[in-house]
């Protein structure tokens, strides 16, 4: 214990020494900045590179994008370095001249002009978005759905206030209505009261594991959070060393625990030695006909409580 | 120990790294371009845990509402971006946050956030010392065999509430080097603290187990550091990273009394007084995961690879055989040592095959590797049970499970004229697994997906998938004979080799049909009317259990109806409902002698055969509406959600008496409706309801008292069951 109470004093001084090089760091770099700053940052101040779109265009509605990384000169590809709005926008001569549609039409094309195939759409913002995010975009679910980069992202809006609920989880859930009502049930994660997200565990632009999953397994995913079942443990319950969801249902569930089936039944999918794990449950253990042990209170669990592993050197029943 | 101490320690250094920094960015602060304040005032009218699970607001009573956001909006000749923000401040379930950065050059994040969990208030236990890690009985307990003789049961029982929180401090630091280089790191610092129900099991009789469910402390403490860096070039990317958790249990051990008192054990000795029985809590861990991966665009092709390597580490001391008494053998190690590795490989190559289709192919290897020591284990089944022979069924050998897993699946994309696609895709996944029934299975999936439009307003898809999975040799010896010690193993006969029924087929990993039919439609009408619908028929039947699951369907239809005239208004409806249903069978053995003979099937007696079918329905439905009235200045968003569940067991048997079960039921109501009305230029008056209902009949917890059972003392919670209302009102400060 004592070298745990040395542990914790040693990160929290290491906190303390990254945070303060952190802050050394910013006012070095605020410092190396101001005397390197590019002369294309100079030249090309916020709107004038957007000028000719702005004169007919200023309104808040799009001039918001200059609150924004998108409207800022530094950043290559922004509506406020080198091409301005065509940069995203494309070419839009024509549009200018005969107001026809510019070259690339974002969202549903507002009502006035058709939308750009998705994928058009989709190699603007990919052309700058190279990211450990975005690199599984390519044939990734959303990718062939059809989805574009603007069926939930705004580009022109400026930040608003806190005070405003997380809506990420509200716009996954518009699409996805079985995991709307899963979230609502008796036991579940708590993304409805906003303590968690849909991107808490999954990117929504691509990924190498099952269901969109950041971390590079499901057991991986559960674990980084629920630390504790992690073991290596010396009695190891094998499903859970492999899956967790074959007996959980991580947006929730009808029964107690996140489990997918109630217990005794679930264990007995799986048990069925001799004596009580091969036994029919049924209503002669339940009050006034009896009171069996295995049906009431946490079921199983009322005996093998240490169900996802045991450290205990008698523990290979998973009760200690 | 390190619990209330080390939290506020860390609280304290949070305070004052947060004071530094609020020095040195005052005058940035004050400089803050939008910035609204929140403050006002709640009621609660109801005691529940329930209701306040996830918020703290578990008792009657006034609560405060605060919250605020400061943030600055840039101009292009100085793009410093800057937010500070704090949430639900009146609240258990607080937060608060501040972002700091240069866009394009650097950014650096703080994040407070805490997250309770309460789950229930109405358990009642003999013990003192509920939460921590040693449980003690009154001085006047009486002891008996069974909870019917403890007399002094009732009038030692105390309240006990159930509940955990955490408190979640995150920290993370972007920095672009150059236009390729980018450097970022993250570190999370988070504590669990509470407690939770835990079945502290004492000893048996004949089977029987004697027990109580107490509340056992939580005390976790997870450090996580994760540096990466990334250089992006033209269509190539490469990215390291190097991740590391260290979990910390301050809490080894729980130590309880026993409430029993059975001359059985250990040859007529009493336990009663002065025994006390000791389980382990969750070891220390530590992982240490590297992470590589590189993606390169090349024309209408793109590939990339990634390798994950992962090591896991566990080494906490172990405890005695049994904390009632020296055991006679020896422990084979103080400490597992355990370690497990893990690898983690991706392959992706993607191609444009030509002006319609596009390719995909994919690789996936995982490996689980545990390198930990398999040794002799001369379990106490409990702390006053007697040590079992060297040669018996009680020493037991601690299992390695590794897993090598091998996936490759083909996609192609097949884009008809207009808006017609079809996505076909095949899978084949091949698993190795070390001791257990099954040494190998393989499963191969194909799906079609058929996308297309209806109609010019409407759109749809429909998919029809196939999974056959196939096991290798079943074989229900491989477990019992890798658990056991080899000198007992080599004195028993073949049909002694088991512990499961051999007729048995663990589900997950025995052979596997699998059929699903999914369908979606999207319908819009006008600009204003949106429909969608998905539909979901999944059927999983598993051939070759004769005992286990037989099979698992389940049926879904969600529906989703938006209305938006205006961006003013909007409102939408929503329908969802599914059924699950589970088919398992089974086969009640009583047995004779220990380990207990396997009986063929041509031989057993059929009036064992047993079934259930466990059937869930579930109905949800929901509706919102935003509206803004009066030119903006007053505005509303209304939330309501009706949930109905219904668990309904079926048992049966030809010859076992049985009774139905009683369905479970819960029926969850929610209303949540917010208005804000602006007063004056920078003044809102938010005014909030919220109303939840909740009714559930559970038979595992309702008319289940603490002494219910025979040989556990259980906690005596019943299934939750409120209706409570929350108002709140605030008024927001706009003060830019």
């Amino acid at each position: 214990m004592q070298s745990k109470k040395l542990v914790s004093l040693g990160v929290s001084l290491l906190l303390v020494v990254i945070l303060s090089l952190f802050w050394g760091l910013v006012v070095s770099t605020e410092s190396v900045m101001a005397q390197t700053r590019t002369a294309q940052d100079q030249q090309q101040s916020a709107p004038q590179a957007a000028n000719t779109c702005l004169a007919c265009h200023n309104n808040p509605t799009v001039t918001a994008i200059f609150s924004t990384p998108h409207g800022v000169g530094s950043i290559a590809g922004s509506a406020s370095n080198g091409r301005g709005c065509e940069s995203c926008h494309g070419a839009s001569g024509e549009h200018a001249s005969t107001m026809q549609s510019p070259a690339v039409v974002f969202g549903d094309g507002g009502g006035r002009f058709t939308a750009s195939d998705v994928e058009i759409q989709n190699r603007q913002c990919l052309s700058c978005h190279q990211t450990t995010e975005t690199v599984h975009w390519a044939a990734s679910a959303h990718q062939s759905a059809d989805l574009a980069c603007a069926s939930c992202h705004t580009i022109h809006v400026a930040p608003q206030t806190a005070l405003i609920e997380r809506t990420d989880s509200g716009l996954c859930l518009s699409c996805h209505l079985e995991q709307r009502s899963q979230l609502n049930r008796r036991s579940h994660h708590p993304v409805a009261e906003g303590l968690m997200s849909c991107t808490s565990c999954h990117n929504p632009h691509g990924s190498d594991t099952v269901a969109l999953l950041s971390k590079s397994s499901i057991t991986d995913t559960c674990t980084s959070c629920h630390t504790e079942e992690r073991g290596p443990f010396l009695w190891e319950h094998q499903p859970v060393t492999e899956d967790c969801t074959t007996c959980h249902n991580p947006h929730g569930s009808t029964q107690a625990s996140l489990l997918s089936v109630r217990q005794p039944f679930l264990c007995q999918t799986c048990h069925s030695e001799a004596f009580h794990p091969s036994s029919l449950y049924n209503g002669t253990g339940i009050p006034p006909a009896g009171a069996q042990q295995n049906l009431l209170g946490t079921s199983c669990t009322n005996c093998h409580s240490v169900i996802h592993g045991s450290n205990h050197p008698s523990g290979s029943r998973l009760t200690r | 120990m390190c619990n209330k101490f080390c939290y506020a320690r860390w609280r304290e250094s949070g305070l004052i790294i947060g004071a530094i920094l609020l020095i040195y960015a005052w005058p940035i602060v004050a400089a803050a371009q939008v910035s609204s304040v929140e403050i006002g005032l709640g009621y609660n009218s109801e005691d529940s845990y329930r209701s306040g699970q996830y918020t703290g607001l578990t008792q009657a009573g006034g609560f405060a509402v605060g919250g605020f956001s400061l943030l600055n909006q840039p101009d292009d000749a100085d793009n410093r971006h800057w937010s500070v923000s704090g949430k639900n401040l009146g609240l258990e379930s607080a937060s608060l946050g501040a972002t700091y950065g240069r866009w394009g050059s650097y950014s650096l994040s703080l994040d407070y956030t805490q997250l309770p969990h309460y789950r229930f208030n109405d358990g009642r236990t003999p013990f003192s010392g509920s939460g921590s890690q040693t449980q003690t009985l009154p001085s006047d307990w009486v002891g008996a065999s069974s909870t019917s003789g403890l007399t002094t049961l009732t009038s030692s029982l105390k309240q006990v509430n159930i509940d955990t929180r955490r408190d979640r401090f995150t920290g993370g630091v972007e920095w672009q080097v150059s236009q390729s280089w980018r450097l970022m790191s993250e570190y999370r610092h988070e504590t669990k603290q509470g407690n939770a129900p835990l079945a502290a099991i004492f000893g048996s009789t004949g089977g029987n187990p004697r027990g109580s469910i107490v509340a056992r402390p939580v005390d976790y403490q997870t450090d996580e550091i994760t540096v990466g860096l990334s250089y992006v070039k033209q269509g190539t990317q490469y990215n390291f990273s190097y991740n590391t958790i260290r979990f910390s249990n301050n809490d080894e051990a729980l130590r309880f009394d026993n409430p029993f008192n059975n001359t059985q054990w250990l040859a007529g000795a009493n336990f009663q007084d002065g025994a006390v029985g000791q389980i382990a809590l969750e070891p220390d861990n530590s992982s240490h995961q590297f992470t590589f991966s590189a993606a390169r665009s090349f024309g209408s092709s793109s590939a990339s690879a990634s390798v994950i390597s992962t090591k896991l580490q566990q080494d906490d001391h172990f405890l005695p055989y049994s904390s009632v008494f020296s055991a006679a053998a020896p422990l084979p190690r103080q400490d597992l040592d355990a370690e497990v590795n893990s690898l983690v490989t991706n392959l992706n190559f993607s191609t444009r095959l030509n002006r319609r289709s596009t390719l995909r192919l994919r690789y996936n290897y995982r490996e689980r590797d545990n390198k930990t020591a398999q040794d002799l284990y001369q379990r106490i089944p409990g702390d006053a049970a007697a040590q079992g022979g060297l040669v018996s069924s009680q020493t037991r050998v601690n299992r390695i499970y590794d897993l090598k897993r091998d996936k490759f699946s083909a996609d192609l994309n097949y884009r008809f004229t207009g808006k017609t696609r079809l996505l076909a895709s095949y899978e084949y996944k091949e698993t190795d697994r070390s001791m257990v029934d099954v040494a190998t299975t393989e499963e191969d999936t194909g799906f079609i997906r058929l996308s297309f439009a209806p109609s010019t307003n409407s759109s749809a898809w429909i998919k029809l998938t196939r999974s056959e999975r196939r096991a290798s040799t079943y074989d229900s010896t491989v477990p019992f004979i890798a658990g056991h010690n080899p000198d007992y193993v080599a004195t028993l006969v073949g049909n002694q080799l088991f512990e499961n029924d051999p007729l048995l087929r663990r589900f997950h990993l025995t052979d596997r049909d699998r059929d699903q039919l999914s369908a979606n439609f999207n319908f819009f009408p006008s600009d204003e009317v949106s429909l969608s619908v998905l539909a979901l028929l999944a059927e999983d039947d598993y051939p070759d259990a004769k005992v286990g699951l037989q099979e698992s369907n389940k049926r879904s239809l969600s529906a989703d109806l938006s209305y938006s005239p205006e961006t003013s208004w909007q409102a939408s409806i929503y329908y969802n409902y599914e059924n699950y249903d589970n088919q398992q069978s089974g086969f009640a053995r009583r047995g004779g002698g220990n380990p207990t003979p396997f009986y063929p099937e041509s031989v057993r007696d059929s009036a064992n055969n047993w079934s259930v079918d466990s059937e869930d329905d579930v109905y949800t439905i929901g509706a919102g509406v935003d509206w803004e009235f009066m030119a903006g200045k007053l505005d509303l968003a209304l939330d309501a959600n009706y949930t109905d569940a219904q668990t309904e067991t079926r048992p049966f048997s030809p010859g076992i008496t049985f009774l139905p079960l009683a369905d479970v039921t819960t029926k969850i109501t929610t209303l949540s409706l917010k208005s804000n009305y602006r007063l004056q230029p920078g003044r809102q008056l938010s005014v909030g309801y919220s109303y939840e209902r909740y009714k559930s009949d559970d038979w595992a917890l309702d008319g289940a008292g603490v002494n219910t059972l025979a040989n556990i003392l259980l906690l005596g919670n019943a299934s939750p069951e409120y209706a409570g209302h929350i108002f709140q009102v605030s008024l927001i400060f706009d003060l830019q």
